[in-house]
């Protein structure tokens, strides 16, 4: 028997990864059509403390009755007792957490994955780039880095989406652009109506948008995440920029069972989106095949 | 209460039958639901009120068929085909693309003029919109059972459409294709739990096309394990009903499919 | 633990049989048995239907340890309160082969390595595995997998046919209870037993066909290498997508899970169940979206993750030669054929050259 393999079976039973716990949905907006906004707070007051993530990291929770879903955590750590999820209602359990109302009970575990460096952006610029539901996770890394606006240096938030009628976080977003310490460029698929007009007069892809962005390149952290055919795209033009490919982060979504690498569903080449992911540096697709 | 309609169109009504013996689970659905409309099982059906889930045995093949389940779709809110007629036509489907109507009517009756109009089968989802199948032949207790309980619970049911093969391999079945026994499990939905294969008989693929069917090399396999080629496809054809249109013969065809 | 030979026991064939009756007073017996032409893993009530020289069961010993269907938890479907019958038993799963030793060791790093699993660790510690070697077939390659022999794999005995009796040798405390609590059945080694006992591993190698093993040196870059080589193409073309070399397979480990409400919606019971890379839903994402598209992707990602995905997640091949993922495929792909054709005439004709 090797030692290390006999360590394993040697350790005490260890505490049940997969049990979730319960959360009381506190409050539910609609962001958009078929985009809600929940919050939640556990049942169990002490993990309301405790409760530790890092932005770009998610959660699994179990929608009662249908199954359990991996959804973005797109609340920031740093403001404590409530977790928010921005869910897109999609398919059959999406459908039915969107029928769920304040009150009702839940279950969640995590926070699970790597989430976003913020530790080494530290020091730095820091570029964001959300498409349509990316924004969710991006979120989170806005309001932290906000929070802890010292430590980083320019920030800069691109946010491209269909039309204003499906830009989330509208007040949010409109706030943020007033903000002196952040830099922030919206467009829109396509410019239709008033409305429309009113929050943007950019029309065409996120891609444009980078090359106005007056950063050093190698001197900035550089977070993405939208549609997954956005990726591309997306990496091709930053890299045309001059970002270097491991100080762009991007975040992945793969089919997801478990969140813990245990299923394998979520795997992208070698790695477990769940556990080594879903952030992964542009420079794993050196690596990781079909990774975008 | 909850409002549960169970049709039966042009079959054999095995499917219904099964539901039937479902005992311990509608023995639980007493109390709950309302079965307004069961002709097969009750006397007093109604059609006139709004069904909340509404189960379709049987091919619509006759011109009642087809009056029925349109009404049926207008009354209901969720569709549920059951069984491999309603889901694809069933076995009387399965020259549909071979014979015209007079050509079926004359082999079987001798005659084209019969006392009802009758078309060509068709499955339950060439006439209507169908929210879920169940398919099977007959269909599968569990399975009705769980989209029973899921629908009740509003939510939708999850049916993975993987090849029959998985189900041998729960039940150590030892693999038939590989003894050169005929065997249409590898491109065959599973959800029967391979009770064929475990008696030594070949699926003969009554539940349909799993998800990105091989036919190439399921032909190819059957004309090794002693088929020729046209009784090869029509083998493949017996249960799939319109699905059968996507046996494709040559490589020309075949270049487009779909998770190839 | 350090292999001490002076820890080595006999067991004279002819108390096999008292041997197998007391090990089921331990707990639950499974072994070999004989379907029809195959083999499989069962409970045993009447030991004499333990097949003693068998060559591989359909599915590995890996359903006593995580079952292809299993009921993680029952919640309410109000509270969200979550309970689990969930019970280890005692078992000993007897003659299992060194690849299936070898791939349950594999199990135990995945489950307990990252994130442990304690159902896995408590099934893993009330179970006893008693190995016993075995003869190669055609579709055998735990030659080049390095598994053909138990070392390095967790297992508590294991017996070594030296022809009238069997060397136990004995890989864990627990093993070593089992003889001390049965002595009548075992006696100690002698020079002769030794020495034959040595003899085993060159008798073993000698019913290879080695021209038939594939080359696994720098497999792992070998498959990045060819990542795009036509040959996948090729081979998915034959390839069902019917997920039997998954299934089969001892190393295997992906499940999908599932919530199946009751008919009076109180309590929910969330299932587990095996699954495979080779179905299509396996990467499908809402919206309709595969990231594993087309049968070439989803065929190349099961050699792709036993070469390489295993040795990145948990440093060890992910496959250990036990052939059942050829010897069970309908379309009869064989794993060693896609490897040769992999690396290549070239690299094979290299090779022979320097064995020559
Ligand atoms: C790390 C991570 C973070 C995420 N964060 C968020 C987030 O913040 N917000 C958010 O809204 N979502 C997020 N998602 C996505 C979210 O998990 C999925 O949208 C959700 O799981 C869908 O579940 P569902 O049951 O509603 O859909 P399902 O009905 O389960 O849809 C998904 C499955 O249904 C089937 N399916 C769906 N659509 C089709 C189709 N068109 N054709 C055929 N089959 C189909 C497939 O089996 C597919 O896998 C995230 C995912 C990951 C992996
Ligand atoms: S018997 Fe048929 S269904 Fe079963 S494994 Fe073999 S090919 Fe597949
Ligand atoms: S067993 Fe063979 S046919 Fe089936 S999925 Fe595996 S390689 Fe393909
Ligand atoms: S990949 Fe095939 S040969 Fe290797 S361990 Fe799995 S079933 Fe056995
Ligand atoms: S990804 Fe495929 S090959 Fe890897 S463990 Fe899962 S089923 Fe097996
Ligand atoms: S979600 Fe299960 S392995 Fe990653």
């Amino acid at each position: 028997m090797k030692k290390s393999l006999e360590k394993l079976l040697n350790k005490p039973l260890p505490g049940d990864p997969l049990l979730p716990h319960k959360a009381l949905i506190t409050d539910v907006e609609e962001l958009a059509p078929g985009h809600k906004r929940f919050s939640f707070s556990f049942l169990d007051e002490k993990l309301n403390e405790t409760w530790e993530h890092i932005p770009g990291q998610f959660v699994m929770i179990t929608v009662p009755k249908a199954g359990e879903i991996p959804i973005s955590i797109c609340s920031s750590p740093t403001r404590k007792g409530t977790i928010e999820l921005t869910v897109r209602k999609v398919g059959r359990k999406t459908e039915v957490l969107h029928q769920m109302k304040p009150g009702d009970v839940v279950a969640i575990r995590g926070p699970y994955g790597n989430g976003f460096p913020v530790e080494i952006m530290e020091g730095h610029n820091v570029l964001i780039i959300a498409g349509g539901l990316g924004l969710a996770p991006l979120r989170s890394l806005i309001w932290y880095i906000l929070d802890k606006r010292p430590l980083y240096k320019e920030v800069y938030i691109l946010y491209g989406t269909r039309n204003y009628e499906s830009v989330l976080y509208k007040e949010e977003m409109r706030r943020l652009r007033k903000r002196p310490d952040v830099k922030c460029l919206y467009i829109l698929d396509k410019i239709e109506n008033e409305e429309d007009r009113a929050w943007t007069d950019r029309e065409g892809l996120l891609t444009e948008l980078i090359p106005e962005v007056d950063l050093d390149p190698a001197d900035t952290y550089v977070a993405v995440c939208g549609p997954p055919v956005a990726y591309k795209f997306i990496g091709k033009e930053l890299l045309k920029n001059g970002y270097p490919e491991s100080q762009v982060f991007v975040s992945l979504e793969r089919k997801m069972e478990c969140g813990i690498g245990k299923c394998g569903h979520c795997q992208i080449g070698y790695k477990f989106t769940c556990v080594d992911g879903p952030i992964f540096p542009l420079w794993d697709t050196k690596n990781l095949p079909e990774m975008l | 209460m909850v409002k549960i309609g169970i049709m039966g169109l042009t079959g054999c009504s095995g499917c219904q039958c099964e539901i039937l013996n479902c005992q311990d689970a509608l023995m639980k659905l007493i109390g709950k639901v309302e079965f307004a409309y069961f002709p097969l099982a009750q006397d007093n059906n109604t059609f006139d009120e709004e069904f909340d889930v509404m189960f379709v045995e049987g091919s619509v093949t006759t011109e009642e068929d087809e009056a029925k389940v349109l009404k049926a779709r207008e009354k209901s809110k969720i569709l549920v085909a059951i069984g491999s007629c309603a889901c694809y036509g069933g076995v009387q489907a399965q020259k549909n693309d071979e014979a015209s109507l007079e050509e079926m009517l004359k082999t079987v009756y001798g005659k084209t003029e019969l006392f009802l109009k009758v078309s060509k089968p068709r499955a339950v989802s060439e006439v209507v919109e169908v929210d879920y199948e169940l398919p099977g032949c007959p269909v599968d207790k569990r399975q009705f059972v769980y989209a029973v309980s899921s629908l009740l619970n509003g939510v939708k049911p999850f049916f993975p459409k993987i090849p029959v093969c998985h189900e041998c391999k729960l039940s150590e079945t030892e693999c038939l294709t590989l003894k050169g026994i005929p065997c249409q499990g590898p491109v065959t939905y599973a959800g029967c739990g391979a009770p064929c294969t475990s008696q030594g008989v070949g699926c003969q693929g009554c539940r349909g096309n799993c998800d990105f069917p091989n036919f190439k090399e399921m032909l190819k396999i059957l004309q090794e394990n002693g088929l020729s080629e046209k009784d090869a496809v029509a083998f493949l054809k017996v249960f799939r009903g319109y699905q059968g249109r996507e046996i494709k013969v040559n490589d020309e065809e075949r270049r487009n499919e779909k998770g190839a | 633990m350090e292999f001490h030979i002076d820890k080595a026991r006999v067991l004279p064939k002819e108390n096999l049989r008292g041997f197998l009756e007391g090990l089921k007073n331990l707990g639950k017996l499974i072994a070999p048995v004989k379907k029809q032409e195959k083999f499989y893993f069962d409970v045993i009530g009447d030991v004499s239907k333990v097949e003693l020289s068998y060559t591989r069961t359909i599915l590995p010993p890996k359903k006593f340890l995580v079952p292809y269907r299993r009921e993680r938890y029952t919640y309410d479907a109000e509270t969200l309160d979550f309970s689990s019958s969930f019970k280890a038993e005692p078992q000993i799963i007897f003659g299992i082969h060194s690849c299936d030793l070898h791939g349950i060791s594999i199990l135990d790093s995945v489950y307990l390595k990252e994130n442990p699993d304690p159902r896995y660790l408590e099934v893993r510690k009330k179970t006893v595995l008693i190995g016993i070697s075995c003869k190669p077939d055609e579709y055998c390659f735990c030659m080049s997998t390095g598994t053909a022999f138990p070392d390095g794999a967790n297992w508590d005995l294991f017996l070594t046919d030296i022809g009238d009796n069997y060397f136990v040798t004995i890989g864990s405390t627990k093993g070593d209870e089992i003889i001390l609590n049965m002595k009548e059945f075992f006696r100690e080694i002698t020079d002769e037993d030794l020495d034959l006992y040595k003899k085993s591993s060159s008798f073993k190698k000698s019913l290879f066909d080695f021209k038939n093993l594939p080359d696994l040196g720098r497999i792992s870059q070998v498959i990045e290498l060819e990542y795009d080589s036509p040959v996948w193409e090729e081979e998915a073309e034959r390839c069902l997508g019917c997920g039997t070399c998954t299934n089969v397979c001892p190393t295997c480990f992906c499940y999908t899970e599932m919530d199946v409400p009751s008919l009076d919606g109180k309590t929910v019971t969330r299932v587990e169940f095996t699954t495979s890379c080779q179905y299509p839903y396996y990467s499908l994402v809402a919206g309709g979206h595969y990231f594993k598209p087309t049968r070439a992707s989803r065929f190349k990602h099961r050699y792709y993750h036993k070469f390489v995905g295993y040795p990145y997640q948990i440093e060890k091949l992910g496959c250990v030669g036990c052939g059942r993922c050829s010897a069970e495929c309908p379309a009869k792909i064989s794993m060693i054929e896609t490897i040769k054709k992999l690396r290549g005439t070239a690299d094979e004709e290299e090779l022979r050259k320097v064995a020559e």
